[in-house]
C-alpha cells in the first residue's frame, strides 16, 4: 500500500542529495538521488509510470518520469536529457549537492491490472526513462506476468539510453524477447535500421491477452497505434505515456491540460481509447 | 426561518467606516471609464451602482505575482510563505455581484480537491464578503443565461437593494454574523413590508436579466464541434494578447519561476498570472509546442473554460460577467460563440439578444 505523507503545503519539496551520477549518452544522465529526512525516505514510494518535480533553487522546478523501480527500495533515480535551465543546472550537479523533490505525481501504470497479461512495451529514445521503472518492475515479479516483448527504437546507436539492460540485462531475462533499432545506420551497428515501427516486421506480435505500452516523443504515437491496431489491439490495451507542460504537479497550474483532462492528475498514463476523446492529445 | 435584515442604503458606509479597525476593506470605485476593486479608506468612495469592475475578485486570492517560499541557497534552506499569508489582516469586500461569488466558489474547486492549494484557502478564510444583488442587467453580462445571477452560497453578508433606499439583507455566514455585531442598530429584522420588497425586487431583476443562450447539451456540442470552422475564423481575429483570461474572474492559470536575488545567495520561487493563449503555455523542452498555431490556442482556452470545467468540476468556467466582451480588442464575444456552436448543434430556443 502507498503511504502518503500528508502535508500543509504540497507546493514545498523535500530535500534530497545527489548521490550517483551515470553518464547514460552524450545528452542524458542517471541521477542517483537520496531524501534527507528519514521519514520521507522511509514512506516515500511509487507507481511506475509516475513523475516528481525536482526543484534547483534559483533556477526553477520541472517534472521528470521515474526510472527506478519500487520494488528495489534506495535511491530514487532519474534519467535526464539537458535540454534546458532546470537540466543544465541537474546536469552541473556535483555528487553530494542538495535539491528539491517533490511527489511522485501523477496515475503512473496500474501495475496489478497488468498482472497476467503479456506486455508488449514500446520505447523511443528517451520514452525508455518512465518504461525502464515499468520493466524493472516486472522483472522483480517475473511470475506474476506473461511474455514480455521490448521495442526499442532510437535516432542512433549513440543515443540509446540504459544500453547495458538492453544488451546485457532484459534479453537475459526469462520469456523476454528484446528487438532494437536505430534511425541512421553507424558502421558499428550491426542490428535494425529504421523507425520503431519496423520492428513489427521483424518480431510478430500477438494481441492476445497483450497489452502495448507506448512512450516516446509526440510524433511516434501515431505511427506505433496504427500498426497495433492492424494487429488487432483494442484501444483499452494500449496505454500511453503522455508528455506536457507541467508547472504544479498537481492539477493547479492548467499548463498540461489537454482536452478536457490533466496530464499530471488524470495521467500522464491513458489508455489510447481515451486518448481518442481527447482531442489534440497526440 | 433565519432571520432576515433592513438596512438603510446609506447606512453601509457607516457600516464599512466601523469595519474599518478590523479588516481592510475593497469596493468597486470609479476609475476615469471603469470600475475597480480598490482599498478603501474614505467610504464615501464606494460606489454600489458600478456596472462592472475591470478586474474580477481572483486579485485577492491569486495575486498576479506572489513569492510561495523563499530559498537560501548558502545552507539550502527553505522559508514558506505560507504563514506571512495566513497572517495578513481580513479583507472585506464590499457590493461582490453574484457572477463574482459564483467566479470564486468556481476558484475554490480548482484549488481544494485532491490536493490543496494553501495560498488561495489561506486567503479565502480570511476574507469576508458583503455580496450585491444586481436587480438591473449591465452592460456585458449576461448571468442569467449562464445560471449565475442567483446565489446560494458564497457570501457572508448579501445585499438586494429594495424601495426605499434600503437593502434587505441575508447572512450566509458566521463571518456574516461577525458583520451583524459590528453593524449594530444599523440592521434591523425585516418585516413583512420588508419580504414584500424583497420579492418585488426579485421579481424586477427576473424580469429585467435578458437570457441569450441556454447550456442544454453544451458539453455534447463542445465534443462535436471540435472541427467546426469557427475556430478558424475566430483564430484568425484573436491577437492572443490574453486581456480576456486576465480580467476573467474563473481564469487561473498560472506560470511558476525561480528569481535570485543579486546576491545569488536567496530566491524566490514565485507565481505569476499566465494565459493559454501566450505561445509558451505549452511549449516543453526540445522544443516541442503543444500548440504552435494561435487558433490552437484560441480554441483550447474555450475548451478548457466549459469542457474541461465541466470534466473536472462539474460547472462550467464562464460566470457571463461579460468583462472579456467588453476587454477583447478583436471584439470577440465568448456569449456569440457558445450562441452559435448551441445553436448550430442542439438548435437554440431563445431568442438572441440580451
Amino acid at each position: 500500500m502507498q503511504i502518503t505523507l500528508t502535508r500543509e503545503n504540497e507546493y514545498l519539496p523535500d530535500l534530497a542529495k545527489l548521490m550517483k551520477k551515470t553518464k547514460l549518452t552524450e545528452m542524458e544522465s542517471l541521477f542517483e538521488f537520496e531524501f534527507l529526512d528519514n521519514n520521507v525516505r522511509k514512506y516515500f514510494t511509487y507507481n511506475p509510470g509516475q513523475f516528481v518535480q525536482v526543484s534547483i533553487f534559483g533556477v526553477g522546478e520541472a517534472p521528470f518520469s521515474v526510472s527506478s523501480t519500487p520494488t528495489r527500495p534506495g535511491n530514487l533515480e532519474l534519467g535526464i536529457r539537458q535540454t534546458g535551465n532546470v537540466t543544465d543546472a541537474i546536469h552541473n550537479l556535483n555528487v553530494g549537492d542538495v535539491v528539491g523533490i517533490r511527489g511522485p505525481y501523477g496515475n503512473g501504470f496500474s501495475m496489478d491490472k497488468l498482472c497476467g497479461k503479456n506486455l508488449l512495451f514500446i520505447a523511443g529514445g528517451i520514452g525508455m526513462v518512465p518504461l525502464r521503472s515499468v520493466i524493472n518492475y516486472i522483472m522483480d515479479k517475473r511470475d506474476d506476468y506473461g511474455k514480455v516483448t521490448i521495442f526499442y527504437g532510437a535516432c542512433l546507436p549513440d543515443e540509446r539510453v540504459f544500453v547495458d539492460e538492453l544488451e546485457n540485462v532484459w534479453p537475459n531475462a526469462p520469456d523476454v524477447e528484446m528487438h532494437q533499432t536505430v534511425d541512421e545506420c553507424h558502421e558499428t551497428w550491426q542490428g535494425n535500421v529504421g523507425v520503431v515501427t519496423c520492428l513489427f516486421d521483424v518480431c510478430k506480435v500477438a494481441s492476445e491477452n497483450t497489452v502495448a505500452i507506448i512512450c516516446g516523443p509526440p510524433v511516434m504515437y501515431k505511427f506505433v497505434v496504427q500498426d497495433l491496431m492492424k494487429l488487432g489491439f483494442k484501444g483499452d490495451d494500449i496505454l500511453l505515456s503522455l508528455e506536457r507542460k507541467m508547472q504544479c504537479g498537481v492539477g493547479k497550474c492548467a499548463h498540461c491540460q489537454i482536452g478536457h483532462k490533466l496530464t499530471c492528475i488524470d495521467g500522464p498514463v491513458f489508455t489510447f481509447s481515451e486518448v481518442q476523446r481527447l482531442q489534440e492529445a497526440i | 426561518m433565519s432571520s432576515t435584515y433592513i438596512m438603510k442604503r446609506s447606512d453601509l458606509l457607516k457600516l464599512v467606516q466601523a469595519a474599518m479597525d478590523e479588516y481592510d476593506i475593497y469596493g468597486p470605485v470609479q476609475r476615469r471609464t471603469t470600475w475597480v476593486f480598490d482599498k478603501i479608506d474614505d467610504p464615501s468612495r464606494i460606489d454600489m451602482d458600478y456596472d462592472n469592475t475591470m478586474m474580477s475578485l481572483k486579485k485577492f486570492f491569486i495575486p498576479s505575482k506572489e513569492v510561495m517560499m523563499r530559498f537560501n541557497l548558502r545552507e539550502m534552506s527553505i522559508d514558506d510563505s505560507l504563514p506571512d499569508v495566513k497572517a495578513e489582516r481580513p479583507q472585506l469586500l464590499v457590493g461582490v455581484h453574484a457572477c463574482d461569488i459564483h467566479a470564486l466558489l468556481f476558484l475554490d474547486r480548482v484549488f481544494g480537491g485532491k490536493y490543496v492549494d494553501p495560498y488561495y484557502v489561506a486567503r479565502r478564510e480570511n476574507t469576508t464578503i458583503i455580496g450585491l444583488n444586481c436587480i438591473d442587467p449591465c452592460k456585458h453580462g449576461f448571468c442569467k443565461s449562464v445560471n449565475t445571477h442567483i446565489v446560494n452560497e458564497g457570501y457572508d453578508l448579501y445585499l438586494t437593494p429594495i424601495t426605499g433606499d434600503k437593502y434587505y439583507v441575508h447572512v450566509g455566514s458566521p463571518k456574516g454574523d461577525r458583520l451583524l455585531t459590528i453593524a449594530g442598530k444599523l440592521l434591523r429584522e425585516a418585516t413583512d413590508e420588508g419580504h414584500e420588497a424583497f420579492k418585488a425586487s426579485m421579481k424586477h431583476k427576473h424580469e429585467s436579466l435578458p437570457v441569450g443562450l441556454h447550456l442544454d447539451n453544451i458539453n455534447e456540442t463542445f465534443d462535436m464541434a471540435w472541427d467546426d470552422p469557427i475556430w478558424a475564423r475566430l483564430g484568425e481575429e484573436c491577437m492572443n494578447c490574453g486581456s480576456c483570461a486576465l480580467v476573467c474572474p474563473t481564469c487561473y492559470c498560472y506560470d511558476v519561476a525561480d528569481e535570485l536575488d543579486l546576491s545569488l545567495s536567496n530566491a524566490d520561487r514565485t507565481r505569476k498570472w499566465s494565459t493559454c493563449l501566450y505561445h509558451d503555455f505549452a511549449l516543453v523542452a526540445g522544443p516541442h509546442n503543444f500548440r504552435e498555431d494561435p487558433p490552437a490556442r484560441l480554441k483550447y482556452r474555450f475548451y478548457h473554460k466549459i469542457r474541461g470545467a465541466l470534466h473536472d468540476h462539474g460547472i462550467i468556467a464562464c460566470t457571463g460577467c461579460g468583462r472579456c466582451i467588453e476587454h477583447c480588442p478583436a471584439g470577440i464575444s465568448v456569449k456569440d460563440v457558445v450562441y452559435e456552436l448551441q445553436k448550430r448543434r442542439v438548435g437554440v430556443p431563445v431568442v438572441k439578444g440580451g
